[in-house]
């Protein structure tokens, strides 16, 4: 078991250091001039050499990967080229809006997708189950960023609901005295009491939430379908039955709760694919965070912030599939 | 003749009973006919969109974003260009482009799985932790990455999916090369003397298409999302290629006052992707037969 997390935790730092190689290799196999890009189009040739030399562009490739390598163990990424401030606290700035959108929403997949996972397992067959089903393969197969649009369409424009999009609308942003305490906005509005903001950040997150939870809702709904499937053939399931239990209870309690493992893989594994996800739901919803500044990073070729937020979502993913994998060994009817 | 035709006995049979299987599975045997449906629009799209003209670069200002009628079925966009047909050539686009993807995530993957497969030792350790760590990736973000770096349009897209993609390729068929590698034929091929290419890739490769095929046909769902998305972020396809993500992303500043531009091709991408999807599903359920009963 121990043998077993170690082994898991080397083999995660071999990964995220192949992760750098890859990313690196990427960004400086394909040809693209970030000196240039770092002092603007009018500079002189003199001032590009300066650049490289500042940059380091001028070393061989290995040796830049070596001092990369260095410069991240601590903590430092570089500087965007656009804004030439340090990436690492752009991330810091831009991350918490995105993980309020990541958790929340992930915390929604996890409550509609096992209520709909045990309503289509305990309605096997029926048209639930059928009507369920589809919903699982049909949030799989939506592209997310249509989806985006329509609830868009639908709430704002239609039903003048919910607003389009931002994190704030202006009438907050100018007279609510927006909070700042831990950047996570929900969170700074219950600490400071400050209701009228909440309301209105809350109304912002609906949309973007919903979107995002229409993956993983997916998912979670069929792993607990199938597991749950599974687990209500058992004997013990049918000793509770016997024993004159509700089966309102058998299935929520006595099943359900076995048939977490696979959830929990799902989930974890599930974070990370939310985590890249957001970067095409904030770009419709005009949201604040990663996904909104990684595209401006795009736009801008602006290649320490791009590989900033490459290498921090891959670190994430690694770390959570890690998690997964743990979380599994941890079950005591799992030998490895 | 004989001799042959009893040997084939059990074959067809399995193809029938499979092919059987198919058509008990009512939405998967739904989907593949939307496949096939989808495969005729793509060749045929220029004899059946109703204004071929409208493909490319046109402006058609007096007609520009009318809402669906008997002329314009989906309407039009911003220049007055015929969405359906638009999204007719979609289906060329969108099909080909994965294929385009697949086929080269298979050019990168099987030679390199066959090679790990056959080898064994140290090659294939490196080129399996190689496909860890890919594998360890989100495609998408991959994606993004060198599609943003390779500078954007469909060619480097496409070329961005395979790198992102070619590692389950590899994995498919270092397994089928490691149990394929002791077997009588390729044993016999190795004694008279053949080079090691030539038996990995006239003994593996062949006996490994198979899965590789089914493996594929499971993917392909997943790359027509992934490229569309792609397009949708800007670095896939540039205007004005008829690309669904592409008319998706331009319709974004009109669509609160044309719905249709972005319900469309929407409905479009969902579609081809639901049903690649319902057919993996299928396929999945009738080679595991635990499932089969279910």
């Amino acid at each position: 078991m121990k043998n077993f997390i170690i082994k898991r935790i080397l083999l995660g730092v071999v990964v995220l250091l192949g992760v750098v190689a890859i990313t690196f290799v990427v960004t400086r196999v394909i040809p693209s001039n970030p000196a240039l890009q770092w002092v603007g189009s009018r500079a002189t040739a003199e001032q590009i050499a300066a650049a490289e030399e500042e940059l380091g562009l001028n070393k061989p490739i290995p040796v830049q990967l070596g001092i990369y390598l260095n410069d991240m163990l601590h903590g430092d990424l570089g500087y965007s080229l656009k804004s030439h401030r340090p990436v690492v606290d752009e991330i810091m700035e831009n991350l918490p809006p995105t993980l309020e959108l990541v958790l929340l929403g992930t915390i929604f997949a996890i409550v509609a997708g096992m209520a709909l996972g045990v309503l289509t397992a305990s309605h096997k067959n029926k048209w639930q189950d059928h009507l369920g089903r589809f919903f699982s393969v049909g949030s799989v197969s939506l592209p997310t960023f249509w989806v985006a649009l329509l609830l868009q369409l639908l709430f704002y424009g239609v039903l003048k609901l919910l607003p389009i999009g931002g994190r704030l609308s202006m009438d907050a942003q100018l007279f609510g005295q927006v909070p700042d305490v831990t950047g996570f906005l929900l969170l700074d509005c219950l600490l400071t009491g400050n209701f009228s903001v909440f309301g209105d950040a809350l109304s912002h997150l609906i949309l973007p939430c919903i979107t995002l939870a229409l993956y993983p809702t997916g998912m979670v709904a069929r792993m607990t379908r199938s597991a749950l499937l599974e687990i209500l053939n058992e004997d013990y399931i049918k000793a509770a039955q016997s024993y004159g239990i509700k089966r309102k209870i058998i299935l929520w309690k006595y099943a359900l709760k076995n048939s977490l493992g696979p959830t929990v893989t799902v989930v974890t594994l599930s974070v990370g694919y939310t985590l890249v996800n957001t970067f095409l739901v904030e770009s419709v919803f005009n949201w604040p965070g990663l996904g909104s500044y990684i595209s401006d990073a795009v736009m801008n070729m602006d290649y320490p912030a791009i590989m900033g937020v490459t290498l921090f979502s891959a670190c994430a993913y690694v770390v959570l599939n890690m998690i997964a994998d743990i979380v599994v060994a941890l079950d005591p009817r799992v030998r490895i | 003749m004989n001799r042959l035709k009893t040997a084939l006995k059990p074959r067809i049979h399995k193809w029938r009973t499979n092919f059987y299987l198919l058509r008990k599975n009512k939405l998967t045997f739904l989907s593949l006919l939307f496949i096939i449906l989808l495969v005729v629009v793509a060749i045929f799209a220029p004899l059946l969109a109703p204004h071929p003209e409208h493909i490319m670069e046109m402006t058609n200002p007096s007609e520009k974003l009318l809402p669906p009628s008997g002329e314009y079925w989906f309407g039009t966009d911003e220049l007055g260009r015929d969405i359906f047909s638009r999204i007719l050539y979609g289906t060329r686009i969108s099909l080909l482009a994965s294929l385009a993807a697949v086929g080269l995530a298979m050019l990168i993957g099987i030679p390199l799985g066959a090679l790990a497969g056959y080898k064994g030792g140290w090659i294939d350790n490196v080129i399996m932790r190689i496909c860890d760590i890919f594998l360890s990736f989100p495609s998408l973000l991959l994606a993004i990455v060198i599609a943003a770096f390779a500078g954007p349009s469909l060619k480097n897209a496409l070329i961005a999916i395979a790198i992102s993609w070619w590692p389950w390729y590899a994995r498919i068929v270092r397994g089928q090369a490691i149990s394929l590698k002791e077997r009588q034929f390729v044993r016999a091929s190795r004694a008279i003397g053949n080079t090691q290419g030539k038996i990995i890739f006239q003994h593996i490769v062949p006996n490994c298409m198979a899965p590789v095929i089914v493996q594929a046909s499971l993917d392909f769902g997943s790359i027509i999302l992934t490229l569309a998305s792609l397009s949708f972020l800007g670095l896939g396809a540039q205007a004005p290629t008829p690309e669904w993500g592409l008319m998706i992303n331009t319709s974004k500043t009109y669509f609160l006052n044309a719905w249709w531009y972005s319900v469309f091709p929407g409905i479009a991408i969902f579609l081809a992707v639901l049903a690649f999807n319902l057919i993996g599903d299928g396929l999945r359920e009738i080679m595991d037969p635990r499932t089969r009963n279910r």
